[in-house]
């Protein structure tokens, strides 16, 4: 049986450690997209709101102006 | 380079995950274009000009600034007056110093009697007229204090009038835009999250791809059979994870780039609401020359709200907000109606106020070249019709209510004169 040589031995290290990394970020993704789905719909929800608010304060400002 | 020694993208197994594309019903645009910035400057300018808040602010202020400057010359004048009376009467304690020495020589020294006989006499003279220019300078003194008290007091007057009428309509105004406010900074607070997360995700993705990378050359560089072949197993599991990781990126990002463009539109449109705050708050400053410790109002909502807006992206730093919408903010930076800095009062130029006065009184509209001599003040201009006019003002509310009351008022000959009253009280207190 042929013994491993040295490049061998470290590339194999290197994939493991390629593997891990691998895996990790495949796990992340899960993560991350569950994440920001979230993150994003709470940010767009206060887009909309402060659209909202900004013009009902226009409004306000206009019909304000309007009776005086 | 060498050619690749991955797999080819279709070895790897159909089967894989793939990111599902997504609907995101709740990312769309808000409508861009100028329509939105101006409705809202439009709103601000004539709710401002509604309240007269401008004109209520700019007259009391002035006065009060005007008050101020008069009450620091009639302070001046009765330094230098008291002054004046001090030399008089130290002059006169030094005579009398004098006349006791010649006194005492005289009396050891006969040949000395009729120098101190002479310089009695003179004394006399002096004393007569040094007690007349005494009288007078007391008298020109205690009618200087009067003035200063006087001046002192008007300006107290017209500060607390402009806090009392100015603050109920911008305080409202504050209170209305707090939800505004409340939703604008948590957008301040989550879209560094997200891109937090972004960044924090990109790395890890980044990561992976370095080292595979930098495994491959490796291998090209000294390729042995048994870690090619290891490699190559290991290959599409590890691209299929960048694969997945880029696919989620990419949808990230361009939410975001979405996100940005909304928040731009946003801050834009809110930005006039930003910019009456600040120009209000120039108009606000007081030119105190003599008394500085008069509290001024400070138009601006609560430090808190204040501290919100000065973040990313509502306030006044919007550099990540994205190039285009900056530069056309910038083009459209014009000030809201109008603004004046308070210059020196010993030659007044009627200057930033002329455009507002001219277009609510063209009857008697400023001549911007003209100059106009705040002595008159002093001379010809009746104090209580000043301050029944501006008190007017205050009562009414609005140009054209002022318009009509101060047509009416017989007790000034003629709306041209009394405009002209007006006209100089605004010139005096610049």
């Amino acid at each position: 049986m042929t013994q491993p040589t040295n490049n061998t031995v470290d590339v194999s290290e290197a994939l493991k450690e390629i593997e891990v990394l691998s895996q990790q970020l495949a796990d992340d993704s899960k993560v991350f997209a569950t994440d920001t789905d979230a993150l994003i719909a709470e940010i767009n929800s206060e887009v909309v709101a402060a659209k909202s608010e900004l013009d009902k304060l226009v409004t306000w400002l206009e019909s304000g102006s309007k009776k005086e | 380079m060498a050619e690749s020694i991955r797999p080819k993208a279709d070895t790897i197994s159909k089967d894989a995950p793939k990111p599902a594309p997504k609907m995101h019903i709740e990312d769309r645009a808000l409508p861009e274009g100028d329509r939105w910035f101006d409705r809202t400057k439009h709103a601000v300018e004539g709710w401002l000009r509604s309240k007269a808040v401008d004109f209520q602010i700019l007259v009391p202020t002035m006065l009060a600034n005007m008050s101020a400057s008069r009450a620091q010359e009639a302070s001046f004048k009765v330094d230098s007056l008291q002054q004046r009376v001090d030399s008089l009467q130290q002059g006169d304690a030094r005579t009398q110093v004098e006349l006791v020495k010649l006194e005492a020589r005289a009396a050891l020294n006969p040949k000395a009697r009729a120098a101190y006989e002479q310089a009695k006499r003179n004394a006399t003279l002096d004393q007569a007229k040094r007690n007349e220019d005494l009288i007078s300078l007391k008298s020109q003194l205690e009618k200087a204090k009067g003035k200063a008290v006087n001046w002192s007091n008007r300006k107290s007057h017209f500060d607390a009038a402009r806090q009392n009428i100015a603050n109920p309509h911008l305080e409202e105004l504050n209170r209305r835009r707090e939800p505004f406010d409340q939703h604008a900074q948590k957008l301040n607070e989550r879209i560094p999250v997200l891109e937090g997360k972004i960044n924090e995700f990109r790395a890890k993705r980044d990561k992976l791809q370095s080292t595979f990378s930098q495994l491959e050359e490796r291998l090209m560089e000294s390729p042995t059979p048994d870690a090619l072949a290891a490699f190559r197993k290991t290959a599409p599991q590890v691209q299929m994870a960048i694969d997945l990781a880029e696919a989620h990126l990419k949808d990230s990002e361009d939410r975001l780039a979405t996100i940005h463009k909304n928040v731009a539109v946003l801050a834009r449109a809110a930005m006039p609401l930003d910019r009456y705050a600040k120009d209000i708050h120039n108009k606000l400053k007081l030119r105190t020359l003599a008394d500085t410790t008069v509290p001024t109002f400070d138009p601006t909502p609560s430090p808190e709200a204040a501290r919100r807006r000065s973040h990313y992206p509502f306030g006044i730093d919007r550099s990540a907000a994205p190039k285009a919408a900056t530069a056309e903010a910038a083009r459209t930076s014009e000030p809201l109606s109008f603004s004046g800095s308070l210059e020196d009062s010993d030659s007044v130029k009627v200057g930033d106020y002329v455009e507002t006065w001219n277009e609510f009184f063209p009857e008697a509209a400023f001549d911007e070249k003209s100059e106009v001599n705040p002595a008159i003040l002093d001379t010809s201009l009746p104090i209580k019709e000043i301050e029944t006019m501006v008190q007017d003002i205050y009562n009414d509310r609005d140009y054209d209510s002022f318009r009509e009351r101060i047509d009416a008022d017989r007790r000034i000959p003629d709306l041209q004169t009394r405009l002209e009253l007006m006209r100089i009280i605004l010139a005096a207190g610049r």
